[in-house]
C-alpha cells in the first residue's frame, strides 16, 4: 500500500537544545518523528507514523528474528504445523503479562485475530488474514489456527502488526479510548503523549523477554519535529540519538561527517513507472514498453537524484524478501536499443504517438524523477507531458475507478510490503481483480502461477513459482522496476545493538538495543 | 527639480533597456514546435546562435552533478546536468508570456469594465466596483491558488488566465476614476450633444483618455504576475517540465542551497532584473504620461 506522508514543509525550531539529564540508571533514546500517529490501534495503522509505536507496544505470537524476516516464538514459546500445512497448534509462553498487569490467555489471541479480520471493527488488516478459517483456543495455553487452504506467509501475517495481542476489556471499549491509552503485551508500553509535541514510551518491566544486562533504553523520546532539515541540526547538535530521515540533498554531506553513526537499512519497498493497461498507448504494445524500459537512466536517477541511497532495481521482489533472484540484472540503459524497440513498434521516432501523461505526486524527489523521465523518453521522440498533483488527488486517480478515463499514460508508484511475502508484492500487484493492481494488468499465466503459488506447500517450489512470475512480468515489460527502497538511519555511536529491520526503522527491536557508551 | 527629473528619466531609461533586452532573449528563445510525429526537441534562436548548450541538453560528462561554474559551463550546471546559463535565459521567455498575456486580458478587462461603470454609473457601477472590491481585497496569489485547486489541475494557460481574470480590479477603478473626471468635461459633453451614441462616446472619447494611467498601471501589473508565476511554479502549481521557469528553478535549488547557493541565486537575480525593469519603466511611463508630473520631466 502506498504510505508516503505529504511533506509540508513548515519549520518547527526544536525547542532549545537537549531535554534535561536523566538520572544515571535511566537510559532515554531520543527520536524525532516528523508528526503525531494517526491512529495507535494495530488494525487500522497503515504507515511508519503508527508502526514505529505499535511494533514496541505490543507483541504477537511470533516476531521476527532482528535483522531478517524470519518469524521466532514470541508470545508462543512454540508452535507445529500439521502435515498438510493447514492447521498451526501455538503453545503459549507462560506468564506474559498485558502492560495491565492481566496475564495474556489463549483467549485474547483468539479474541485479537477475529478483531483482526473484523470490518466492523474497521481492521485494515482483514486481507491478509483471508486464508484463515477459524482460530480455537482449547485449553488457556493452546491457540489452533486453521486455514482454508494452506498459505505459507501466516507467520510472517502473525508477526507483523495484524498479530498484535490485545486485552479484550481495553478494546471492548465503544467510547474507543484504547485510541489514546493503546495496552499490549510489547516491551514498551506508553507513558505520556502531548498531541504535536512529545510521546513517550516506557519499558514494561514484566516483558516477557531479557534485557540486556547493561545500559537497556528504559525510556523512548520522541519529539515531533516537522522539518528534516531541523532534525539534522538537531542530531548534530546532540539533542537527539536516533534518526531515520535524511533532508534531500544533505547526504554526501552527513556521509562524510557522521560515517560511523550512518546505517542504510532495507526496505520492502519498490519505485516503479507503471504504465495505464486500460486504455491508450501502451495497452497492448509491448515493444513500446520495452521502449519505455530501456530508456530510463535509473542508474542516473538512484547515484545523482537519490544520492546513492536506494538500490536500482533489477526485477520486482526486493532483496530481503522469499523469491527475490539475485541472478537478475537491470535491464539496460540503452536509448539506441530504445528507438530500434519504438520503430519496430510502429513509431520510429515517436511518430504517430500522441503526447504522454506522466502521473505523480508532488513532492521534491519525485519531481526531480519526473522530469528525469521526461527527458529520458524525449530522447529517444516519446513526447511526455509530467502531471504533478498533490497526494490526495494523486490517489483519487490511481485508486479510483476512472483509470480509463484519467488522461494518463504512466505513473509512479511506490509499493510498500503490507506484509514481508511476495503474495503481496506480486499478487498484490499485478494479479488481476486485486486492490493494489493499480495499472490493470491482466495476464492470465501470470495469475495461474500467483494462485498455484498461494497453495504450495513446499517452501521451495514456491519461490521458484514467484520466479517465473517475476521474470513473466519483466519479459512483458509490465512495469519499469526504478530502485529498491534504503532508508538511511543515524544512531549515537554509544548505543550498540541495533540489527537493521528489512521492514523499516520500525521494526528495529528497540529492547535488544542498549547505551554501552557514554 | 530638473536633478530629480533626470534620474527619474534614467531610471526609465534603465527599466526601458532592461524590458526590451529580456523581451528580445525571449524572443530568441522560442523553440520550434516539436512534430506531431515525434523527432527530437527543437533548437532555438538563442542555442544556435549564442551558446553552446541548449536549455535541454545534458552534459553526460559531468559525474557529480550539479557542477559548479566553469569554463564550459559559466553558471555551473543544475543536478540533470543541464547549463544553467542557457536555462535562466530560456526561463525568460515564460516568465514574460505569462506576465504579459496575463496582463493583456486584464487590461482589456479592465478597460472595457472601468470605462462602462463610469460612463454608466448607477447599478452598474456599483455592481462591478463591489466585485472589484472583493478581488481587491484577497491577494492575487492567493486567489489564483484556489482556482487551480478548483480546477484542479495545474497548466501554465490556466495560469495566465486565472492571473488575468483576476487582475482586472485595480486597473477598472483607475479607468473608472477617469472617466468620471472626463464625464462632466466639456468634449464628452459636446460629443453627446452631438448625437454620439454611448459606444462611440466611451470608445473614441473616454478611452484614450483613460488609458495612459491604465496603461502604467498594467506595467506595474506584469511585474505583479511574473513576481506570481514564479511563486505558483515555486509552490509546484504553475509550469510543468519541460516548461522552464525561474520560480521552478529556485525551488529546484532549494535542497542544494546550503552548498551550492548558485543554482538559487542565478534565477533569482533573473527575475528580480525583470521585475526591477518592468517597475522603473511603469514608474518611468507613469511620471512622463501624467499631465501633473509632465511639465517637470520635459523641462
Amino acid at each position: 500500500m502506498q504510505r508516503h506522508g505529504l511533506a509540508l514543509l513548515i519549520l518547527l525550531l526544536g525547542a532549545g537544545c537537549a531535554a534535561p539529564q536523566p538520572p544515571p540508571a535511566d537510559v532515554v533514546l531520543r527520536y524525532r518523528m516528523p508528526e503525531d500517529p494517526p491512529t495507535l490501534d494495530p488494525f487500522r495503522a497503515g504507515d511508519d507514523n503508527s508502526l514505529v509505536y505499535i511494533y514496541q507496544i505490543f507483541d504477537g505470537l511470533v516476531e521476527f528474528t532482528p535483522g531478517t524476516l524470519e518469524p521466532r516464538p514470541a508470545v508462543a514459546a512454540r508452535w507445529h504445523i500439521s502435515e498438510d500445512r493447514k492447521v498451526y497448534t501455538f503453545t503459549l509462553r507462560p506468564g506474559v503479562r498485558f502492560h495491565n498487569g492481566r496475564e495474556v490467555s489463549a483467549e485474547d489471541v483468539v479474541w485479537s485475530l477475529r478483531r483482526a479480520m473484523s470490518a466492523q471493527a474497521k481492521s485494515e488488516k482483514r486481507g491478509f488474514l483471508a486464508a484463515v478459517a477459524d482460530a480455537q483456543a482449547p485449553d488457556p495455553a493452546t491457540v489452533v489456527i486453521t486455514l482454508a487452504q494452506p498459505y505459507d506467509a501466516l507467520l510472517g501475517v502473525l508477526a507483523s502488526e495484524a498479530g498484535s495481542i490485545l486485552p479484550r476489556e481495553v478494546y471492548e471499549d465503544a467510547a474507543e479510548g484504547y485510541l489514546r491509552t493503546p495496552i499490549g503485551c510489547g516491551p514498551f508500553r506508553l507513558a505520556s503523549w502531548e498531541p504535536g509535541v512529545t510521546l513517550s514510551l516506557a519499558r514494561f518491566a514484566q516483558h516477557w523477554k531479557q534485557p540486556p544486562a547493561r545500559g537497556a533504553i528504559s525510556r523512548i523520546d520522541v519529539r515531533f519535529i516537522r522539518s528534516s532539515a531541523t532534525a539534522l541540526e538537531e542530531y548534530r547538535a546532540g539533542g537527539l540519538d536516533f534518526l531515520q530521515e535524511l533532508p534531500p540533498g544533505r547526504r554526501a554531506q552527513v556521509r562524510s561527517e557522521l560515517a560511523d553513526q550512518l546505517h542504510n537499512a532495507p526496505r520492502l519497498a519498490i519505485l516503479y513507472i507503471g504504465f495505464n493497461f486500460e486504455q491508450g498507448v501502451f495497452r497492448d504494445n509491448p515493444l513500446a514498453r520495452r521502449a519505455v524500459l530501456h530508456a530510463i537512466d535509473r542508474e542516473f536517477i538512484v547515484r545523482t537524484l537519490q544520492e546513492g541511497k536506494d538500490l536500482v532495481a533489477a526485477g520486482v521482489i526486493p532483496p530481503e524478501m522469499l523469491g527475490h533472484d539475485p541472478g537478475r540484472t537491470a535491464a539496460a540503459y540503452d536509448p539506441d536499443l530504445s528507438a530500434r524497440l519504438l520503430a519496430q513498434a510502429g513509431h520510429p521516432g515517436g511518430k504517430g504517438l500522441p503526447e504522454i501523461t506522466y502521473l505523480s505526486n508532488d513532492t521534491e524527489g519525485f519531481r526531480r524523477i519526473g522530469e528525469r523521465i521526461e527527458a529520458d523518453l524525449a530522447r529517444v521522440g516519446l513526447r511526455t507531458r509530467v502531471r504533478m498533483t498533490d497526494f490526495g488527488a494523486f490517489l483519487k486517480t490511481m485508486f479510483g475507478p476512472a483509470l480509463a478515463a484519467a488522461d494518463m499514460g504512466l505513473f509512479r508508484m511506490t509499493w510498500y510490503a503490507d506484509y514481508p511475502d511476495p503474495d503481496n508484492f506480486l499478487a498484490g500487484q499485478f494479479a488481476t481483480g486485486a486492490q493494489g493492481n493499480l495499472s490493470r494488468y491482466h495476464n492470465e499465466a501470470f495469475d495461474a502461477l500467483m494462485t498455484q503459488a498461494r497453495v504450495e506447500t513446499d517452501r521451495a517450489r514456491r519461490e521458484e513459482i514467484y520466479r517465473q512470475g517475476e521474470t513473466l512480468l519483466l519479459e512483458d515489460a509490465a512495469l519499469v522496476p526504478v530502485y529498491w527502497y534504503r532508508q538511511d538511519l543515524l544512531l549515537r555511536p554509544e548505543y550498540s545493538g541495533m540489527a537493521l529491520s528489512p521492514l523499516g526503522s520500525f521494526g528495529i527491536a528497540w529492547e535488544e538495543v542498549a547505551r554501552t557508551g557514554s | 527639480m530638473p536633478g530629480s527629473a533626470r534620474s527619474k528619466s534614467t531610471a526609465m531609461r534603465a527599466g526601458a533597456i532592461v524590458v526590451g533586452a529580456i523581451s528580445l532573449i525571449a524572443l530568441l528563445s522560442i523553440e520550434p514546435p516539436r512534430h506531431e510525429d515525434g523527432g527530437a526537441r527543437g533548437r532555438s534562436l538563442l542555442t544556435r546562435l549564442f551558446l553552446a548548450w541548449g536549455p535541454h541538453d545534458e552534459d553526460r560528462a559531468i559525474q557529480a552533478p550539479p557542477a559548479p561554474p566553469s569554463g564550459d559551463h559559466w553558471l555551473g550546471t543544475d543536478i540533470q546536468r543541464r547549463d544553467l546559463l542557457s536555462r535562466v535565459l530560456h526561463g525568460a521567455r515564460l516568465s514574460l508570456a505569462v506576465g504579459l498575456s496575463a496582463e493583456a486580458i486584464a487590461l482589456l478587462l479592465g478597460l472595457s469594465l472601468g470605462s462602462l461603470a463610469g460612463y454608466y454609473g448607477g447599478v452598474v457601477d456599483a455592481a462591478l466596483m463591489r466585485a472589484a472590491d472583493i478581488l481587491l481585497a484577497v491577494p492575487l496569489p492567493i486567489l489564483a491558488m484556489a482556482a487551480i485547486a478548483v480546477f484542479d489541475t495545474r497548466s501554465i494557460t490556466l495560469v495566465f488566465v486565472v492571473l488575468g481574470l483576476l487582475g482586472w480590479a485595480g486597473i477598472a477603478r483607475l479607468v473608472r476614476a477617469q472617466c468620471l473626471s472626463l464625464r462632466g468635461s466639456g468634449f464628452s459633453e459636446a460629443a453627446r450633444s452631438a448625437g454620439a451614441s454611448s459606444t462611440r462616446a466611451i470608445v473614441r472619447h473616454l478611452l484614450p483618455n483613460a488609458a495612459a494611467p491604465a496603461l502604467v498601471a498594467a506595467t506595474a501589473g506584469v511585474a505583479g504576475n511574473i513576481l506570481t508565476e514564479a511563486w505558483l511554479s515555486f509552490l509546484g502549481l504553475g509550469a510543468q517540465p519541460p516548461a522552464i521557469s525561474w520560480g521552478r528553478m529556485i525551488v529546484d535549488a532549494q535542497p542544494e542551497f546550503t552548498l551550492r547557493p548558485w543554482l538559487g541565486i542565478v534565477p533569482g537575480v533573473a527575475l528580480v532584473i525583470t521585475v526591477l525593469g518592468f517597475v522603473l519603466l511603469g514608474d518611468g511611463l507613469r511620471d512622463r504620461l501624467d499631465p501633473r508630473t509632465r511639465i517637470a520631466t520635459h523641462s
